[in-house]
């Protein structure tokens, strides 16, 4: 199943350009899992993998502490204040960083939240369709760009996630999130390919991160696919079970019923009308 | 100010402070019928905590109590007016920054005051103040408190005006400590809803008061949900606690062990 995890191809072993979306919700927080895109995309080739930081929530200490001991070169925290976001000048900056790093791979990682403001969703998405372009040019054309994407559904309008999703490859959306028995962090998440060679898809995964930031993924099930109001093996709570009358066919009265013969069906499925006198058809009307 | 509540936030001891660049949200949520829980307690210790540790400190209260804390702490046994006097705790008073009321003989009265306030006045105004104490408290990194955010969403303002000037301010004090105040109301379609959402996201401390579900109680006022962010590891550190706001002092409690139960 692992092989099969879309997470997994998300977090682990995308080698070409893309565009993650991290979506999540109060009780719940995706930064998580931002970093674990950021470190595992890292870890493919730590000594050719450059990582641009465009803060925007004011956060650059915590990144700068988060990141200090995993990523010691080559992380490039840009202070992005909301006036400057998403303009010439900011894809002029990351441009240049991607000119000293020829031949690398790069892990752009931004945020939305209140981005949209002083910018309208169309530039915000245009700005992300640009920045692997640039990086790209300045740094030879041959180097695949990531983006990684947060976005907070409770804070933003619904409008501005359906563009970014439009500009996105894939999102990763979390449903839950928790501590299990051992203190790993375990999440459950919504994860779609929106436009990835294999097409469109959509499964619920359970990724649980520990505290080296490695990840394990499997799958997972909705809480309503996993806790069904009425199980099929639970007699006690099927409504069924203690009724005085039989509901329910064996093999043999189900095969007996599809053997009768009905009196208006001639040999397949039409059914045939034959008028009689009292009858007042309306030869006009075709649904007569 | 309060030993107990220190312990709670996972601060070793009264000198303990939040780490530097921490950025706080304190949230009172209203949840009827149980009143306002007064959750404007915790805002005060923090303050306290960094008069004590010799940090500057910029209290900007857009709910005018200054006077009203000043007592608190009075009665706490905690002198807040020795501070400002040194200078070390610099009080702005909100309102008149935000939403100024025209002075008299001013040449255009209409214009200026029905302006909206604009969130370049608050910053500008909270920017001065803050190089001020830098230049006179070198040393330490300030900490800045800002009350009662949804008061500017009452006085008009976008609630996403109120997130660029938040996020400014927060790369303002990016070396030291921002604490954010703010009330909401359960009404998840509210503005106020969506800035505490916001905070949610924004802060690495977010501190949410509220009353118990289970109604108003005569031992217990309110409980209070810490919920810390782990800097290096994954994860967040959740705790909860019950507290009880007395004369002199507020009593807090895990949950289940106050007075009324045992």
């Amino acid at each position: 199943m692992a092989n099969n995890s879309t997470a997994k191809q998300i977090f682990e072993t995308s080698k070409t350009p893309d565009t993650v979306l991290f979506l999540d919700k109060r009780p719940h927080s995706a930064l998580d899992l931002l970093t674990l895109f950021i470190l595992r995309r890292y870890a493919s080739d730590p000594t050719r993998t450059a990582v641009h930081i465009l803060s925007n929530e004011g956060r650059t200490p915590f990144w700068k502490e988060r990141l200090r001991q995993r990523l010691p070169d080559r992380v490039f925290v840009y202070d992005v204040a909301t006036e400057s976001y998403a303009t010439e000048a900011l894809l002029e900056q990351v441009r240049k960083m991607g000119s000293s790093t020829t031949d690398f791979r790069h892990v752009v990682i931004c945020d939305s939240t209140g981005v949209f403001v002083e910018r309208s969703a169309d530039s915000f998405c245009t700005f992300l369709a640009r920045l692997p372009g640039q990086i790209a040019d300045a740094s030879g054309g041959t180097a695949p760009t990531s983006i990684g994407l947060l976005h907070h559904s409770d804070v933003n309008d619904i409008r501005a996630e359906r563009a970014l999703k439009f500009v996105c490859t894939s999102s990763v959306t979390v449903v839950e999130s928790s501590q299990n028995k051992v203190g790993q962090q375990d999440f459950i998440c919504s994860v779609e390919h929106l436009r990835h060679e294999e097409g469109h898809t959509s499964q619920m995964e359970r990724i649980t991160v520990n505290d080296d930031w490695n990840a394990v993924y499997s799958p997972a099930e909705s809480i309503k696919q996993s806790r069904p109001y009425i199980s099929s093996t639970d007699s006690s709570s099927d409504p069924a079970s203690n009724l005085s009358f039989n509901l329910r066919l064996t093999s043999e009265e189900r095969t007996a019923r599809d053997q009768v013969a009905l009196p208006h069906v001639r040999g397949g499925s039409v059914i045939y009308y034959e008028p009689d006198e009292a009858d007042d058809i309306d030869y006009e009307e075709p649904e007569e | 100010m309060f030993p107990q509540l220190s312990t709670f936030l996972g601060l070793e001891n009264q000198l303990t402070l939040p780490p530097p660049g921490t950025c706080i949200a304190v949230c009172d949520q209203e949840r009827q019928p149980v009143p306002r829980p007064q959750g404007s307690f915790i805002q005060l210790h923090l303050l306290t905590l960094f008069l004590r540790a010799k940090h500057p400190c910029v209290f900007f209260s857009l709910t005018d109590n200054y006077t009203h804390l000043r007592v608190i702490a009075a009665k706490c046994g905690f002198g807040l007016q020795s501070y400002a006097d040194s200078g070390q705790l610099k009080h702005l008073s909100g309102m008149t920054v935000a939403d100024p009321i025209p002075t008299e003989g001013a040449a255009d009265v209409s214009v200026s005051h029905s302006a909206l306030p604009h969130p370049g006045a608050v910053l500008k105004d909270l920017a001065l103040s803050l190089s001020e104490i830098r230049i006179k408290f070198p040393e330490k990194a300030p900490c800045v408190v800002v009350e009662d955010l949804s008061v500017l969403l009452d006085l008009g303002w976008d609630v996403h005006e109120l997130f660029a000037m938040m996020r400014s301010l927060r790369s303002l004090v990016s070396d030291g400590t921002l604490v954010f105040y703010s009330t909401s109301a359960e009404d998840c379609e509210s503005e106020e809803a969506v800035l505490s959402s916001f905070l949610f996201h924004f802060a690495d401390w977010f501190l949410e008061t509220s009353g118990l579900r289970s109604g108003s109680s005569s031992t217990i006022d309110g409980q209070l949900n810490i919920r810390i962010r782990n800097t290096t590891r994954p994860g967040v550190s959740v705790k909860t606690c019950h507290y009880k706001v007395q004369e002199r002092r507020i009593q807090f409690f895990a949950p289940g062990t106050s007075s009324g139960i045992l």
